[in-house]
């Protein structure tokens, strides 16, 4: 046990590095903060609700630049694309806290907050997933007329829609082989911000399907690119929640030792799997957030009387953290034996990518 | 290993079991010592 004097807790210290160690994976894997998965664990591990959103909200800044960095080593990063949205989301994520003070001068801010989380993402998982399996099949059909494969296959047809929007600037980001109208770029990061500001996320769940399904950009571009809008995001709310004093310094230093590993090797663990590998997991992630805010939401609905949804919703956001992990810690241990010519299932092996460095 | 992994939504299941499980009992010990 340690004791956190400014938090006033004494929590084991081991856990906040292993919830670090296993959030920095899936973060570093997905492109986002996992700030949905955090919170709820702090909270598990005896923090005040208010310690552990700027406990995770500082880690979450820290966390972001590691896996920034690790990206941009993999040529993950457009830079033209992070920084075009980068003003957008900023003022989206100010306008969705407007909306939300407005929603809670009606008393009506849990309600709203948990169905639009609820809406949301769960329209998000059943368009990822029915995407991905489509992407996914298609590369089952390439390898068995042994054709050459690319890391990325998509089926959506959206990013060809708002490819060919013709409002001037139009943008050529090279790193992500796309170019789009200016304004396509601001007003994802408009919507995603609006959204993560109304949510209380930093909103990479969001914005990875809107990079992938509406820029173009392929999953492993979105995944480097949304990482540096999360740096952006993560440095503002830890300014935030450090000038209100909600930030144990030492607790974050625990976690990132943790994350400081964990990131590093979900960012590596990239370069192994192609787009819709990453695509499952991000929808996994979706299906199970729907599940732990529908658990809340019932409950509210209810009169608030069903306090064991309430239990329930931490003990899938929890579950969550531990079954994300544990996929991408498989995949990667298949890629390994992959290439060693082992026995892998036949489902993996389109997912993979088996010469590592030219995938590079 | 070999069973497990064969069906993509049996590894999955497996996987989401296992993980509840965890949660489960980190819940719990959470519960042995505070009120939620």
């Amino acid at each position: 046990m340690f004791d956190f004097l400014i938090a006033g807790v004494q929590a084991p210290a081991f856990l906040l590095i292993f919830t670090g160690f296993t959030v920095g994976i899936v973060g570093g894997f997905i492109g986002v903060g996992g700030g949905y998965m955090v919170t709820p664990a702090l909270i598990v591990f005896g923090f005040p609700g208010y310690m552990a959103s700027g406990i995770d909200m500082t880690h979450i800044a820290g966390k972001g630049i590691v896996s920034t960095v690790r990206h941009r080593q993999l040529g993950n990063i457009d830079w033209v694309l992070a920084l075009s949205m980068v003003a957008g989301t900023m003022f989206g994520v100010e306008e969705g806290i407007r909306l939300l003070g407005f929603f809670k001068h009606l008393g009506l801010s849990t309600i709203a907050l948990l169905s639009a989380s609820v809406v949301l993402m769960c329209t998000l998982f059943v368009y990822t997933l029915s995407e991905t399996l489509k992407s996914h099949r298609r590369l089952e059909q390439m390898a068995r007329e042994g054709r050459a494969m690319v890391r990325e296959v998509t089926s959506s047809s959206l990013p060809r829609t708002f490819q060919g929007f013709p409002l001037a600037p139009i943008v050529r980001c090279r790193v992500a082989r796309v170019v789009v109208s200016m304004w396509v770029i601001v007003l994802v990061g408009v919507v995603t911000g609006v959204l993560a500001g109304f949510l209380g996320v930093g909103g990479g769940f969001i914005r990875v399907p809107a990079l992938v399904y509406i820029v173009g950009a392929s999953t492993h571009i979105a995944v480097g690119t949304d990482l540096v809008e999360i740096v952006f995001s993560g440095g503002y709310g830890c300014l935030r929640h450090s000038i209100e004093g909600n930030v144990d310094f030492i607790a974050v230093m625990f976690m990132l030792c943790g994350a400081m590993f964990g990131a590093q090797f979900g960012s590596i663990a990239t370069a192994f799997v192609r787009g819709p590998a990453i695509r499952y997991i991000l929808a996994f992630s979706l299906a199970l957030a729907t599940l732990g805010a529908a658990l809340p939401l019932v409950n509210v609905l209810a009169g608030g009387g069903l306090r064991i949804l309430t239990a329930l919703s931490v003990i899938v956001t929890l579950g969550q953290m531990f079954f994300l992990c544990l996929f991408i810690l498989s995949l990667v241990y298949f890629a390994y034996r992959a290439r060693r010519n082992r026995w892998v299932p036949e489902w993996v092996m389109p997912l993979l990518v088996h010469d590592v460095v030219a995938a590079l | 290993m070999r069973k497990l992994a064969e069906n993509m939504w049996f590894f999955v299941l497996v996987l989401l079991v296992v993980s509840m499980g965890l949660s489960t009992a980190v819940f719990l010990l959470y519960m042995r010592s505070h009120t939620f």
